[in-house]
């Protein structure tokens, strides 16, 4: 058995299992089927239900483009009901606002914001408000625009569509196909998708066939236009890239070319073109287009419309961006895409009761607040990565051998197609000389037609003159004498024989003409015969090429499912690994957040242990110094002695030499007396200072050991010190290498909490397009638009000028015992009251909106609208005296004031702190109160939770 | 003002209409895609690549330019003068170019095939054939997006138009943040005074409960949407704040008489403005080249006008060190015949003609390609509007091989079946 047959097999078992649940299944209401199905599908928490406030604004935003006033916030609020929710769901939709506001979600779908060409806005609006009002179903709404070719004035609106694109047949095909089919074939004009392997240019013609002989038709006298269609018109294409071409019949997306009706040259029109005349042919491809999508089978135009409807109130496609329906793009919930499909269209595409149960469903009521807990997903999601892995691994293998088959195939069509080339050839040849047969009869027809039309005007020229020539007659036989009027009855009978002769003359060519119209007509015939038969050889040389395009388009559409079936579990696959990415993320902040604290602790220590020795240190030093202040006054000490003793030896010194020299003149002068009393007396003298010297002698010896002693202490000292001082290096290197420790755990752990932020971030958004958080979704420009003008207070008080217009026209007392028509009045009040302030939306649109004819669902936000907010003046103007501000401005009470101002504006009542707020902000300024109102009612208005639908 | 000489062509009137009906449209508008932090450093701005159009409108005639062919019979009565590059001649209406053209390079071998002002100019702002199944940006918002600082603010894309104001449709998919800003004759952008009735102290109170506001609700939840919305009411701030940027009349009465008084000379000296201001990308449109009849008498007075302040600014930013970070282009949206009408005129031709460029990775003083001897053919190095939108932003270092994502969707930058033309760039 192959795996692709097993494969079936179990696909099968699965859908007799689901066959065999399914009575019980079906009882439950959609919105309940679509929760189980996106919550057994969750990957991550889903964010709890939204509070009252939330959901009312939300709501309304999506039901009627409007905000609650303060007075239906309140009783919402306040309303104690446990099935409240339902209760406003019925009540918005069945507003009159719902109609008014589809129409423009419709309108900016359609046409996305172009400038009006041939249908003006108010006449497209007042058609799709009056389609949405009555509940139109969506496949009859598509067809009628598909459709129209605005000679039905009910219906000429829907043909804006086309009408307002010029019926320009690329524009038009490019549109239908995203529009209709959500699938932008742009790219795939030139050459098969180079960006989207899944986009073929046989695709986008195959599309572009169906309108590219449609064509703008202006009736000169109606100064109108209209769509008209050529009988005949090729889609013919070359691919760019590989110089492959092709002329392709009409083929919807996913489906094969269609069977066409074949009608002779002069057989083909009801009205065939000619000059001011709007040609309409026997076989309408545009009508086919019309009728073919909407039939209910073809699964593209079905799965666009609801996957639209999705995005429309829960902010983000099932297939996202809504135009990009491609196997790779894969739906966020591909069972929930062919669940509200299918459901849909067996609801017969009734557009307010699929908005209701997507508006019922959890999915749709979630808060913005994604979940905080998700440990118990997270463990959950690595268990089930390898299966999911392994899976995808799987389904990749088979769409690859698929794409391969659908390769093969194609290239054996292709090859197939050439034979059809010659048959094509001869075809076309036989259909020119039938053109070529087909001249004379149509200027024999055109004759006809001019000599008919003069036949007539001379007719009457003949007529009047046989008139008046009997009158002129008549009054010659009167006064037979009256030569001007004998004269005058001459040239009348003249006359009139002359126009009659040229009547004669042209009602000969008329004659003349109509046999030569046959005489062409029986050649026409005879060309029409090689025609038929060439055109049945090529029909028959075409069977192969058309079976193996069937073969192509079930081995393709295989091949498509089967990319699809891999891409999902591919996204599943990604989701998962993302979850438990984030958890080894998480897992890895806790260490890195724990390893900083012991890093600190042992940088503390090290610094510690540097500030003891600092300790050491200086009290070192302060030795040092002490004993260098003692080495200072030893050295001082032992100099003093030195220069002492020294003094004392000079004066020893000259007193020994005196001796010395007496002693020696004695000797001379043996017994000479005063010599000897003199020796006597140095001698006398000599010894005390002999004595003295060596006293002072002793004190230098002991003061230079004193001064040695020192000298030895310091030396060592000065030692210690080196080591302490080397010491100190060494713990101060410790502290650097710490301080980079610390350093780096706290960088790993800032990494990891940003890596954390990141990657919630990423899982947030994971969960947003899976439908587990609500997104914030911008308002649209006329939601904005809107929005600000009710809630300042500027559309009410117009409400009784328009109620009084509308009452022209449809008096209250007339409706007043019939529900459907009052009803019915509301309806017309609120359409025209939306009308009346179309201007100002459109000043929100061309300020708000994107670029008209792009794609209008992207956000963006510069500085030129925060300008024309803080300083143009609409906003201030409306802040400053719409009703609002003359609700708020008597007020005495801030709190009760701040409670109205939050609610008018934001739906919700005021925190504490924002009470305390408003009342800092009033009490500052009490002598200008209506400017502090005024710039309180702006700030709110220009706040983010005003611009987001949350 | 009425435009004798310019065809009366459908498509010229229609082009005119639209052009006029979007000036009236954006007239209650303003449009600025972003604006500067006041922090942006001078060196930044060294860095920052920017881009300087000259739209020639109406379509310049190459022989009274860049592609002169004196003493031919299509040459018409101009000489061609000598210039700062040896052997490279232009026509002489154009003295002070011709010396600043060492600094500049011509391509001489355009060839669009296009003869319809709407297409031409579609083609020429695009590098793509206009095609009704699509929409496609214009240079100004392709570089807004590719060059502009994402964390500056100034808006990246500047048209000093004839007049009005307000915001271009010319982003396509890129999105309005990126369309023109229109300058009309140069005047500021609209709403970026306080209104008389909103005191400072007003407008202090009301951003600050504004940002309160802000801070409570976006601690629950906070997007790029959010960041991009709350940040617009700053950039728009600090715009007021240095609305200056926009006023050329701060610049030196010397410089104001070197560009000359008149609007082409304001708009070139506003253009030096915007320049150093680190706008990334400033379009000059000089207006009208549709010289149907009398085109000599017409290319006499409007190259006249032209070449002092083109010249001036040139040398401008040579002189302050920008041109290796600008690049200059002088186009139209096709050239002019080389057969001269039997009203003295040129018409429309597409198939031979000139493109002026300059500054940033543009080879100084290059001629690339050549038409034949009388003008009325490319006989070397034929290029069109595909391979010179290449060249263009390569030259500002884009690559424009690559794609842009478009909410999703990847688009091409510039035509993929086309390249830059390499031996232009250095």
């Amino acid at each position: 058995m192959t795996s692709r047959l097993k494969n079936s097999l179990l696909f099968l078992a699965l859908v007799s299992l689901l066959a065999a649940g399914a009575p019980a299944l079906a009882q439950e209401p959609l919105h309940q089927r679509i929760d189980q199905l996106v919550e057994s599908n969750l990957i991550g928490p889903a964010a709890a239900i939204a509070n009252d406030s939330e959901f009312a604004r939300r709501a309304f935003l999506d039901l009627t483009g409007a905000i609650p006033s303060s007075a239906e916030a309140r009783a919402f609020l306040d309303d104690p009901a446990p099935n409240k929710r339902e209760l406003l769901i019925d009540r918005l939709l069945a507003s009159p606002r719902y109609a008014v506001h589809m129409a423009t979600v419709f309108d900016v779908m359609f046409m996305e914001r172009r400038p009006d060409k041939h249908v003006p806005a108010p006449e497209w609006l007042k058609y799709l408000q009056g389609s949405i009002e009555q509940n139109k179903p969506y496949d009859q709404l598509a067809r009628e625009i598909l459709s129209a070719d605005g000679t039905d004035p009910a219906l000429r609106p829907a043909a804006k569509f086309f009408l307002d694109r010029d019926a320009e047949p690329h524009s038009s095909g490019r549109d239908v196909g995203r529009i209709f089919f959500g699938m932008d074939l742009q790219c795939a004009q030139c050459h098969d998708h180079p960006l989207v392997d899944h986009y073929l240019q046989s695709d986008y013609y195959g599309l572009y066939a169906f309108v590219n002989r449609t064509e703008i038709f202006t009736d000169a006298a109606q100064k109108k236009s209209f769509l008209a269609e050529k009988s005949d018109g090729d889609a013919s294409y070359k691919s760019v890239f590989t110089g492959d071409a092709a002329n392709t019949r009409p083929q919807l997306p996913g489906e094969g070319e269609i069977e066409e009706p074949r009608h002779r040259q002069g057989e083909d029109y009801v009205t065939a073109p000619a000059a001011n005349v709007r040609a309409v042919p026997k076989y309408s491809r545009r009508a086919k287009l019309a009728e073919l999508a909407t039939n209910g089978t073809n699964r593209q135009f079905n799965v666009n419309i609801a996957n639209r409807l999705w995005a429309q109130v829960m902010g983000r496609g099932l297939v996202h961006p809504v135009d990009l329906h491609h196997p790779l793009n894969t739906p966020s919930h591909p069972a929930v895409l062919d669940l509200i499909t299918n459901e849909f269209v067996a609801q017969k595409y009734n557009v307010k009761w699929l908005l209701r149960e997507l508006v019922l469903t959890r999915a749709y009521q979630r808060s913005i607040d994604p979940a905080a807990e998700m440990s118990s997903q997270l463990a959950a999601a690595s268990q089930q990565v390898p299966a999911v892995e392994a899976e995808y691994n799987r389904l990749k293998g088979v769409a690859e051998a698929s794409r391969q088959a659908a390769n093969t195939v194609r290239d054996e069509m292709k090859t197939a197609r050439t034979a059809v080339e010659p048959t094509e050839v001869a075809w076309k040849k036989a259909e020119a000389a039938v053109t070529e047969a087909k001249k004379p009869v149509d200027a024999a027809i055109a004759a006809i037609g001019k000599a008919h039309g003069e036949a007539v005007a001379k007719q009457a020229v003949v007529n009047a003159v046989t008139e008046a020539s009997a009158k002129v007659a008549e009054a010659a036989k009167l006064l037979p004498n009256d030569k001007d009027i004998v004269a005058s009855a001459a040239t009348f009978t003249a006359k009139q024989q002359q126009v009659t002769g040229e009547l004669e003359a042209i009602l000969k060519i008329v004659t003349d003409q109509t046999s030569a119209q046959n005489a062409a007509q029986a050649k026409l015939v005879e060309a029409y015969a090689p025609a038929d038969a060439a055109y049945a050889a090529m029909v028959e040389a075409r069977k192969p090429v058309d079976a193996a395009k069937a073969k192509v388009l079930v081995v393709w559409n295989q091949h498509k499912a089967d990319a699809l079936g891999a891409a999902v579990q591919k996204k599943r696959l990604d989701g998962l690994q993302g979850h438990v990415a984030f958890a080894t993320v998480v897992a890895s902040a806790g260490p890195a957040q724990a390893a900083i604290e012991p890093a600190k602790v042992e940088l503390a220590a090290a610094v510690q242990s540097v500030e003891q020795q600092q300790a050491e240190l200086t009290k070192q030093t302060t030795a040092v110094a002490e004993l260098e202040k003692n080495m200072t006054e030893a050295t001082k000490s032992l100099e003093d002695a030195k220069s002492q003793f020294a003094a004392k030896q000079v004066i020893a010194q000259s007193v020994s030499e005196a001796l010395a020299k007496s002693e020696a003149a004695l000797q001379k002068l043996p017994g000479d007396a005063e010599l000897t009393v003199i020796v006597q007396k140095l001698k006398e003298r000599q010894e005390p200072l002999v004595k003295e010297a060596s006293t002072f002698e002793q004190a230098v010896t002991v003061r230079d050991a004193a001064a040695k002693e020192v000298a030895t202490q310091m030396t060592a000292m000065k030692q210690t010190m080196t080591t302490m001082t080397a010491e100190m290096a060494a713990r101060q290197m410790v502290v650097t290498a710490k301080t980079n420790t610390v350093n780096l755990a706290m960088a790993a752990a800032q990494a990891s909490l940003g890596a954390v932020e990141s990657g919630k971030a990423s899982l947030v958004d994971s969960w947003t397009s899976g439908a587990a958080v609500r997104p914030l979704k911008h308002l649209t420009p006329e939601q904005l638009g809107w929005a600000v003008m009710q809630a300042t207070g500027v559309i009410e008080p117009q409400r009784p000028g328009v109620d009084a217009e509308i009452e022209k026209t449809n008096p209250k007392g007339n409706v007043a015992n019939d529900a459907a028509k009052t009803r019915s009045r509301d309806f017309e009040v609120e359409a025209l009251l939306h009308e009346k302030n179309r201007g100002n939306l459109n000043v929100f649109a061309s300020m708000y909106g994107q670029s008209a004819g792009q794609p209008q669902d992207d956000f963006f936000a510069t500085p030129d609208q925060a300008l024309f907010a803080a300083n143009g003046g609409s906003v201030i103007g409306w802040a400053s005296g719409g009703q609002l501000a003359q609700r708020l401005n008597p007020m005495e009470d801030p709190k009760a004031l701040t409670e109205e101002l939050y609610l008018s504006l934001l739906t919700r009542r005021p925190t504490e702190a924002e009470v305390n707020e408003t009342t800092r902000l009033l009490a500052a300024r009490p002598t200008e109160k209506g400017i502090v109102v005024r710039d309180m009612i702006w700030a709110l208005v220009t706040s983010a939770e005003f611009r987001f639908n949350h | 003002m009425r435009c004798d000489y310019a065809c009366g062509s459908n498509e010229h009137r229609m082009a005119r209409r639209q052009f006029l009906g979007t000036l009236a449209a954006g007239g209650s508008m303003m449009g600025l895609s972003a604006l500067a932090q006041p922090a942006a450093t001078a060196e930044l701005a060294q860095q920052q690549k920017r881009v300087l159009v000259f739209n020639m409108a109406g379509g310049l005639s190459q022989l009274e330019s860049w592609d002169p062919k004196p003493g031919t019979p299509t040459g018409g009565p101009f000489r061609a003068i000598s210039t700062s590059v040896p052997g490279t001649q232009i026509c002489e209406l154009l003295p002070e170019t011709a010396k600043q053209m060492h600094r500049l390079a011509i391509v001489r071998s355009v060839n669009t095939k296009e003869g319809d002002h709407g297409k031409g100019a579609y083609m020429m702002f695009t590098g793509r054939k206009q095609t009704p199944a699509a929409d496609y940006p214009r240079i100004g918002a392709v570089a807004a997006k590719a060059l502009a600082p994402d964390e500056g603010g100034l808006p990246g894309h500047i048209q000093i138009t004839a007049s009005g104001g307000g915001r271009a449709n010319d982003a396509a998919y890129l999105g309005p943040k990126y369309a023109g800003l229109l300058m009309g004759n140069g005047q500021p952008p609209q709403h970026t005074t306080r209104p008389d009735g909103i005191s400072e102290v007003s407008d202090v109170e009301r951003n600050a409960m504004r940002r309160a506001v802000n801070d409570r609700f976006l601690s629950r939840r906070r997007t790029a949407m959010t960041d991009a919305y709350t940040y617009s009411y700053e950039q728009a701030q600090q715009l007021m704040a240095r609305r200056e940027i926009f006023d050329v009349t701060k610049e030196s009465d010397q410089d104001q008489a070197r560009y000359g008084k008149h609007d082409l000379g304001r708009h070139c000296l506003l253009a030096r403005r915007l320049l150093e201001k680190g706008i990334t990308y400033v379009q000059v449109s000089h207006s009208n080249y549709d010289s149907h009849n009398e085109n000599f008498n017409f290319h006499l007075e409007q190259l006249g006008e032209f070449d002092h302040p083109f010249a001036t600014i040139v040398g401008d930013l040579a002189d302050r060190g920008m041109l290796e970070s600008t690049l200059i282009v002088v186009l139209s949206e096709f050239g002019r015949t080389p057969n001269i009408n039997h009203l003295f005129g040129r018409d429309h031709w597409g198939n031979a003609w000139s493109v002026l460029m300059g500054g940033a990775r543009v080879h100084p003083g290059a001629v690339i390609g050549k038409t034949n001897e009388h003008g009325t053919a490319v006989v070397d190095r034929e290029v069109d509007h595909g391979h010179l939108f290449h060249t263009y932003l390569q030259a500002v270092g884009v690559d424009s091989t690559k794609s842009f994502d478009i909410d999703g969707r990847p688009i091409p930058i510039a035509d993929p079946a086309y390249s830059a033309i390499k031996e232009l760039l250095v």
